[in-house]
């Protein structure tokens, strides 16, 4: 019982190592690529750790905790519209980033009730409203990854690409059912209490969930040489002549008169 | 870049002229918008539309080919559809 409750603990700390570890990663990257709008992602799973770290090792107030995961969520929703949907005529990503903020206004509130007088309703309430919270900001990713893998599935784009959408839709959409299984957890027991077993089943289900979702996620966005190599196995990539100018143009003309859509056909 | 090459393919159909050729001249028409130092593989969304709707464009007309406006259409919406790639591939 010890080893297993310390295991779920471990698999609890690699997961949010993993957001910690993604949202660093994400500040580099972003000033490395001049991929600027990642510092949303940036912000966001750095928020979604700091959260839970402070929530573990100090006694801030509930309400702290709420309002970092509140950001974090509006973050994760602007970094999903800039990555998949800027300028896209639907007007559903901003639909999205609106429902999220409202959603996290009555977030705040429910647990700020929770704070004042706690009661099973409002428990189930909260866990409730938090699913569909979160089912709207990681499905919300989940889906458009997913969508735009379906677009560029047949094209010739290196596999190890094509692999992250797959694994950013997978872990995403694996997350949002983590507070279903909260919803079997008893409203007056203290979460992951070893000595309720209810309790104790509901923290090992979720740290497992926890370690699928951060192992997916670290490889997604890590993606070490080896795993690109292995997913890349077979893949010829195109290795384009180095032409100047004045070649390229000559022979985008001969080619053109040869057949192409130009004025002379 | 995977979507300089996906963008590149998508014109070649387009006007009927090898892959090979079709990613020289949106590389060109980056280098015409931003600089002749720029690193095409380091291009963001923006300056992917802003080449499409400018030098791109007028590299086309250049070239005489025909329908320009719907071509250019056409590629800022496959950019649309396709802009994850720049985040997805360069992370």
């Amino acid at each position: 019982m010890d080893f297993l409750f310390l295991l779920f603990q471990a698999f609890l700390l690699v997961f949010l190592g993993v957001y910690l570890g993604v949202g660093i990663f994400f500040s580099i990257r972003a000033l490395q690529t001049r991929l600027h709008h990642i510092i949303y992602g940036s912000v966001s799973f750095t928020l979604m750790a700091i959260s839970q770290i402070i929530a573990f090792l100090f006694t801030f107030p509930d309400i702290i905790e709420t309002i970092l995961i509140s950001i974090a969520f509006v973050m994760c929703v602007i970094f999903t519209n800039l990555t998949f949907h800027k300028e896209k005529k639907s007007s559903l990503p901003f639909l999205i980033l609106i429902v999220t903020i409202i959603n996290s206004l009555i977030f705040f509130v429910l647990n700020l009730l929770r704070d004042i007088a706690d009661s099973a309703p409002l428990y189930y309430a909260t866990i409730v409203h938090d699913f569909i919270y979160r089912s709207i900001i990681f499905g919300w990713l989940g889906w458009s990854s997913l969508v735009a893998y379906k677009k560029i599935k047949d094209q010739n784009i290196e596999p190890w690409i094509k692999a992250r959408y797959k694994i950013v839709s997978s872990v995403s959409f694996l997350i949002c059912f983590e507070r279903i299984v909260r919803i079997f957890q008893p409203w007056y027991q203290e979460f992951g209490d070893p000595n309720y077993l209810e309790s104790y089943v509901v923290f090992g289900i979720i740290s497992i969930m926890a370690i699928i979702f951060a192992v997916g996620f670290a490889l997604a966005w890590f993606m070490p040489g080896w795993f690109k190599r292995f997913l890349n196995k077979g893949y010829q990539a195109v290795v384009d002549k180095e032409y100047s100018e004045e070649e390229l143009m000559d022979l985008i003309k001969r080619e053109l008169s040869n057949g192409g859509t130009n004025g002379n056909n | 870049m995977e979507i300089i090459k996906s963008l590149g393919e998508s014109l070649a159909d387009k006007i009927s002229i090898s892959p090979t050729a079709a990613r020289g001249l949106i590389k060109l028409s980056i280098k015409d918008e931003l600089g002749p130092f720029t690193n095409v593989n380091k291009v963001n969304f923006n300056d992917l539309h802003k080449t499409i709707s400018n030098s791109f464009k007028k590299r086309l007309v250049n070239l005489s080919i025909q329908d320009v406006e719907v071509i250019t259409e056409s590629m800022l919406t496959q950019l649309k559809h396709i802009q994850s790639l720049i985040t997805m591939a360069n992370v």
